[in-house]
């Protein structure tokens, strides 16, 4: 190895690198592209939640919302609701109304939706319950 | 010396030994090959990424990371088109060694930005995340080299030693992190077989009717579970054992190959990094030719 070759800086920048990389392995810290590799790390059960957008149209009928419907731009965007409590009213509903807007551009009467946290059991595949969360994108009257 | 000292000193000489090792030297041709091997999958990522279809996002939806925060909204069908344009030719350039350090750079920063906007979505993505690391001390490495050039050098050596680490490392914090959050019951439990018929009901499978049956079977989830877990924890074996680096390369491309078949999860980008960085052509080129057989005299 002679310091010839690799200058200072070369040598500083990969030890730099090093660190901060395995930093975030160790104490699973999340500053993307450097990340914490928690792929798949927690164990799951025979239940399984996740959020189940719904739309209610002018009768008061519920029908399902599924995003993988929708452009990829909206696609995982459900993820969003976890912040939804640290988000003001307003910042909730703008979300919301992203989503009413493109399903409504898409043929679907929507008066509103609501956000349910839903329990599925994963090896029959079904719905057991679900529990409502938040409801926002009222229609406005015209 | 006391044992305080004795641990610090065997410490500080351990330090020493893999710094020796991570600025030691390689050859210019194996620089130049991985240097090849990451432009071209990021190039791949570039063009071939559904990044298009991001344009047209409500402001509402736009919850980027960190790298990204800076950027009011989704950029226009226009910035994006333009960032793979530009990303894929600055990827064809490194191909062609036209100032192929520079070019790097930008095919880097392409990919960043490109993946970063998909990653801006509420779901931090990792599909890139190993190619970006792995490419990082290419960034630095202005060496210019060749596919011929045998040259034994530093400069060679400490971006594609750096490369592997990365690589290696990231296994191996991805095995770390399943030990920690669900110790061994993450492969010896029904762990997997929930996962999988998740995956094998969901839409993205490309085989639900497999991953349904190795659901069915427990010992045979275990056992899937069990390689996995096995193959992340042992691969910075890849670093000290130059013999076993194509086999860890091959176990990678084996549990992604897995993974996208019964998942539909697309991680192929790991497998090529892994590959990339890890395979030496010429390493195998002369393991063949000393297995080949010597004609009799």
């Amino acid at each position: 190895m002679t310091d010839a070759e690799v200058g200072p800086w070369v040598r500083r920048f990969v030890l730099g690198f090093l660190a901060a990389f395995v930093l975030c392995g160790l104490l699973s810290i999340e500053v993307w592209p450097l990340t914490g590799f928690r792929l798949y790390h927690e164990r799951r059960g025979p239940q399984r939640e996740d959020w189940a957008l719904v739309v209610v149209d002018h009768t008061g009928a519920e029908t399902g919302a599924s995003l993988k419907a929708l452009p990829v731009a909206y696609r995982t965007t459900t993820r969003l609701i976890a912040d939804f409590p640290h988000r003001s009213a307003a910042g909730r509903d703008a979300v919301c109304a992203a989503w009413a807007d493109a399903l409504r551009a898409r043929g679907r009467e929507v008066a509103l939706l609501r956000v349910y946290r839903a329990t599925f059991d994963v090896r029959r595949d079904e719905e057991v319950s679900r529990r409502l969360r938040y409801e926002c994108a009222r229609e406005r009257a015209p | 010396m006391s044992a305080p000292n004795a641990v610090t000193a065997r410490l500080g000489t351990a330090a020493g030994s893999a710094e020796e090792w991570l600025f030691g030297a390689e050859e210019g041709r194996r620089f130049r090959a991985v240097q090849i091997g990451l432009a071209a999958l990021l190039g791949l990522r570039v063009a071939l990424g559904p990044y298009r279809d991001l344009a047209g996002q409500p402001a509402a939806l736009f919850d980027p990371p960190a790298v990204l925060r800076w950027l009011p909204g989704m950029p226009p069908l226009a910035v994006l088109v333009a960032l793979q344009a530009v990303g894929a030719l600055a990827a064809l350039l490194v191909l062609a060694r036209v100032r192929p350090h520079a070019a790097f750079v930008v095919a880097w920063v392409a990919l960043v930005v490109l993946a970063g906007l998909r990653a801006s979505r509420g779901k931090i993505l990792h599909n890139d995340v190993l190619l970006l690391l792995a490419a990082v001390p290419f960034l630095a490495a202005t060496a210019g080299s060749s596919l011929r050039d045998r040259r034994r050098a530093v400069r060679f050596g400490w971006p594609v030693r750096t490369a592997m680490v990365v690589v290696c490392g990231a296994y191996f914090w991805c095995g770390l992190a399943k030990l920690v959050s669900a110790g061994p019951l993450w492969a010896w439990s029904d762990n997997l077989r929930y996962v999988l018929y998740a995956g094998g009901h969901g839409t993205r499978t490309h085989a639900p009717d497999l991953a349904l049956f190795v659901a069915d079977h427990g010992l045979a989830a275990r056992l899937l579970a069990t390689g996995v877990l096995t193959l992340e924890l042992v691969f910075p074996l890849a670093l000290v054992r130059v013999g076993l680096r194509p086999w860890f390369a091959l176990g990678a491309a084996a549990m992604h190959a897995s993974i996208w078949l019964l998942l539909g999860l697309d991680y192929w980008a790991w497998a090529g990094t892994a590959i990339v960085v890890l395979v030496d052509p010429a390493h195998l080129l002369n393991l063949r030719r000393l297995h080949r057989p010597q004609p009799r005299r």
